[in-house]
C-alpha cells in the first residue's frame, strides 16, 4: 500500500511537471535592448536612442472579441513596471498630452485616461532614465515595461530592456590599443578576447576608444583561447588582430603591463550588388531601401557598403526557386530580385541571391542583406525587437556587435564567396555558431572564438 | 505512521502539486481560467504577430487561423483599414527618421539614385506607408481564406466591393477567392 501511494505520487508529480514544463510562453519578450557600459552611464544614458511609445491600440478595433467594442471607449491606461538595481528615476513625457506627463521610481506605477485617438494624430511617449547617483554596479538589465490597457485589456505593449555592461575602465600604466585613421573619431568599440591575468577562462571584453585607450593587463592566450582584438567604427572597415602567441600572433600581449596593440582602420569594404526591379515595381523604393541598408549599417559599425545598381526589368520575372539560378544573375555580385510574389528570402545554398516580395516595408532589402552575410533571424518572441534581423517587426534599425563580427569574419558570409577581402586565404574566416549557412566553411569543427551573437555595447 | 495517514499525507502532496502547476501557468490548468481580457490579448498578439511578419512562418498563420470566427470582425475591419491608427503613426515617425538619416548619410555617401534632400520625406513617407497598409490588408486576407468560414469568405468577397483597394491587395484577394494562396510561409534563408 505504502509503494503503490509512492508510485502513485510520482507519477502524478512527473506529468504535472511535463505539462508545465511544455507549455510555450506567449508573453512579450524586450521590445528594445539597449547595451550601454556601466563607465559613465549617467552621462551617456541621454544618447541611448529610446524609441518612442505611442497612445493607442495594435489592432485597428484595438482588440479582437467583443471587449474592446464601443466608440464611448476614449482613453487609455498605461501600467508600467520599472525594475532595476541602479534604476533611480523614469520620466515620461507626451508630446500632445502634456499635463499626463510625469515622473516615478522603480516599481509599478499608473498613467491613468491617455487620450484614445482612433482618427488623427495620437500623443506619443517618450521615456528617459536616470540612473542611481554614484551608482558603481553591478551591472544588469533595467526593465521599463508598459501595459496600455483598455479597461481589462492589453491593446499594446512596449519593454525596454537596458542591459548595463561592466565594461572596461581604462586606467594608466596599462596596456594599451592605439587606433589610427579612425574616421570623423569617432567613439569606437574595441571588442577583445582575452584570458584574463586573474582567471583561466577566455572572456569578452569591451571598451571605447576615439585612439588610444588603456584596456588592463592583457596576457598571452592559452588552450582553446586565442586572444584577439576587434574593432568596430563608422565609416571604417572592421578590424581584426590577432593576440594570440600559439597562432602567430603579432603583436601579442605578454604578461607584463605597457604592451601596444596598433590598429589601423581602413576604408569601409564594398560589395557589389544588382537590384532587379521586376512587375512594375518601384525604382524610387529601392533606390529608398539601399539607402536605408547603407546608412543604418555603417551607424551600426558594420563597415560594408553596398555598392547597388538599380535597374527596372521588363521580362517576365524569375520565380521564387533557390535549386535554380535565377536570370539575369551575376557571379561575385549580391542579385537582389524585387518580385510581386509576397515572399522574402535569401537562398541558404548560394546567399548571392535575394528575394524581395511585395508590398515591402523599408527594412525588408536590410534584413535579407543581413543574411546574405550570414546572420540568423531574431525568430519571433525572441528579445531584440529593434533588431533589423528580428522576424517579426517593420520599425527594426539595429544591429549587435556580436553580428557585425559574423558578418565580416563568418566563413558562410558573401563576403567571403565574393571575394571582397581579395584572396579568400588571405583573411582568417572563422566557422561561428549561430549563422545562416556554413556550407562555405568545409568541415572544420565550430570556431570557439566567435563572441555571442547577443554581445553589443551602445550608444553606437 | 498508520495507513490513512499517509494516504492523507499523499493527497496533500498532490494538492500542493496541483496548486504549484496552476500558478506556473500550467496549458491545461490555464485554458480552463482565461478570462475574456486574457482572451482578447492573446488573440491580439498572434494577429500582430502575422501582420508584422518579414518572412513569415507557417505557425504564424496557422496561429492566427486556429483563433477562428473569433478573430473574424477584427481581420474584416484590417482588411478594410490597414494598420491600427497608433501602428501606422509609429510606422509613420520612423520613416520621417530613418528618411533623416539618409538625407545626412547621402551627403557624403554615394548611393544607387539620386541623393534625396528634405523636401523628398512626404513621398518617401507616403510610399513606404501605402506598402504597409497593403501588407496587412494582405496578412488579413490571407487569415480570413484560412479560416475559410463562410462568415470570412463574405468578409473577403465585401473587400472586393471597396473602391481604394490597391491593385496588387486586390490581385491578392482575387487570387485567395479562387482558391489560389495570398501570402503564404517565406523562408529566412530557404532551400
Amino acid at each position: 500500500m505504502k509503494q503503490r501511494l509512492a508510485n502513485l505520487l510520482m507519477l502524478a508529480v512527473v506529468a504535472l511537471a511535463t505539462a508545465a514544463s511544455a507549455q510555450t510562453s506567449d508573453q512579450p519578450t524586450p521590445t528594445q535592448v539597449l547595451s550601454p557600459c556601466l563607465t559613465g552611464l549617467a552621462e551617456t544614458a541621454a544618447d541611448l536612442p529610446m524609441d518612442p511609445i505611442v497612445v493607442g491600440c495594435d489592432t485597428v478595433d484595438c482588440c479582437p472579441g467583443p471587449e474592446c467594442a464601443g466608440d464611448d471607449k476614449n482613453t487609455l491606461d498605461w501600467v508600467i513596471d520599472a525594475q532595476g538595481t541602479g534604476l533611480d528615476q523614469v520620466n515620461v513625457s507626451f508630446d500632445t498630452a502634456p499635463e499626463k506627463s510625469t515622473s516615478f521610481g522603480p516599481g509599478k506605477n499608473t498613467i491613468n485616461g491617455l487620450p484614445l485617438v482612433r482618427t488623427g494624430t495620437p500623443p506619443t511617449g517618450t521615456l528617459s532614465v536616470a540612473t542611481k547617483s554614484g551608482w558603481s554596479g553591478p551591472a544588469g538589465p533595467i526593465d521599463i515595461k508598459i501595459d496600455q490597457k483598455l479597461g481589462d485589456v492589453s491593446v499594446s505593449e512596449f519593454w525596454l530592456r537596458i542591459d548595463v555592461q561592466a565594461c572596461q575602465v581604462p586606467t594608466t600604466g596599462e596596456d594599451r590599443v592605439d587606433l589610427t585613421n579612425n574616421t570623423d573619431n569617432d567613439s569606437a568599440i574595441v571588442l577583445m578576447s582575452e584570458r584574463k591575468s586573474s582567471g583561466n577562462g577566455c572572456e569578452w571584453d569591451t571598451a571605447r576608444a576615439t585612439d588610444s585607450v588603456g584596456v588592463g593587463n592583457k596576457v598571452p592566450g592559452s588552450g582553446s583561447c586565442k586572444s584577439s582584438v576587434s574593432v568596430f567604427s563608422d565609416d571604417n572597415a572592421m578590424a581584426w588582430v590577432n593576440t594570440d602567441t600559439s597562432t602567430g600572433g603579432s603583436p601579442t600581449w605578454t604578461p607584463n603591463q605597457g604592451d601596444v596593440v596598433p590598429i589601423a582602420l581602413q576604408p569601409p569594404l564594398v560589395e557589389n550588388v544588382n537590384v532587379y526591379v521586376f512587375g512594375g515595381g518601384s525604382l524610387d523604393l529601392a533606390y529608398g531601401a539601399v539607402d536605408f541598408a547603407n546608412e543604418r549599417f555603417n551607424a551600426n559599425n558594420v563597415g560594408i557598403q553596398f555598392n547597388a545598381v538599380v535597374a527596372e526589368q521588363t521580362g517576365s520575372e524569375p520565380s521564387i526557386d533557390c535549386l535554380t539560378t535565377p536570370n539575369p544573375y551575376t557571379e561575385g555580385r549580391v542579385n537582389v530580385y524585387y518580385v510581386s510574389d509576397t515572399n522574402r528570402l535569401t537562398c541558404r545554398p548560394n546567399p548571392n541571391v535575394v528575394f524581395v516580395g511585395g508590398p515591402a516595408d523599408v527594412t525588408v532589402l536590410a534584413h535579407e542583406l543581413g543574411h546574405s552575410l550570414g546572420l540568423l533571424d531574431f525568430g519571433y518572441g525572441s528579445s531584440f525587437g529593434d533588431n533589423i534581423m528580428q522576424d517579426t517587426g517593420t520599425t527594426r534599425d539595429a544591429l549587435l556587435d556580436g553580428q557585425v563580427f559574423r558578418m565580416n569574419m563568418h566563413c558562410g558570409s558573401s563576403l567571403h564567396r565574393n571575394k571582397v577581402r581579395g584572396d579568400p586565404d588571405s583573411w582568417p574566416w572563422k566557422k561561428c555558431l549561430s549563422t545562416s549557412s556554413q556550407t562555405a566553411c568545409g568541415t572544420a569543427p565550430l570556431d570557439a572564438n566567435c563572441p555571442p551573437v547577443q554581445q553589443n555595447v551602445d550608444p553606437k | 505512521m498508520s495507513a490513512r495517514g499517509q494516504l492523507m499525507k499523499a493527497w496533500g502532496c498532490l494538492v500542493a502539486v496541483a496548486v504549484l502547476a496552476t500558478l506556473s501557468g500550467c496549458d491545461w490548468f490555464r485554458h480552463h481560467t482565461v478570462t475574456e481580457a486574457e482572451k482578447a490579448t492573446n488573440a491580439r498578439r498572434v494577429l500582430v504577430a502575422y501582420f508584422e511578419c518579414g518572412e513569415c512562418t507557417a505557425n504564424q498563420l496557422k496561429n492566427a487561423s486556429d483563433l477562428g470566427e473569433y478573430v473574424v470582425p477584427s481581420l474584416r475591419a484590417t482588411l478594410a483599414q490597414g494598420p491600427s491608427n497608433a501602428r501606422n503613426e509609429r510606422m509613420r515617425q520612423f520613416l520621417s527618421l530613418q528618411h533623416k538619416r539618409i538625407v545626412t548619410y547621402r551627403q557624403t555617401h554615394p548611393g544607387p539614385g539620386p541623393a534625396p534632400i528634405a523636401d523628398d520625406e512626404a513621398r518617401f513617407v507616403q510610399a513606404f506607408l501605402a506598402n504597409y497598409k497593403a501588407q496587412y490588408q494582405i496578412r488579413a486576407a490571407t487569415v480570413l481564406a484560412a479560416i475559410g468560414t463562410p462568415d470570412a469568405r463574405r468578409s473577403l468577397e465585401q473587400a472586393l466591393q471597396q473602391q481604394d483597394l490597391r491593385a496588387d491587395v486586390r490581385a491578392a484577394i482575387t487570387r485567395i477567392l479562387r482558391g489560389g494562396r495570398g501570402d503564404n510561409r517565406s523562408g529566412a534563408t530557404a532551400n
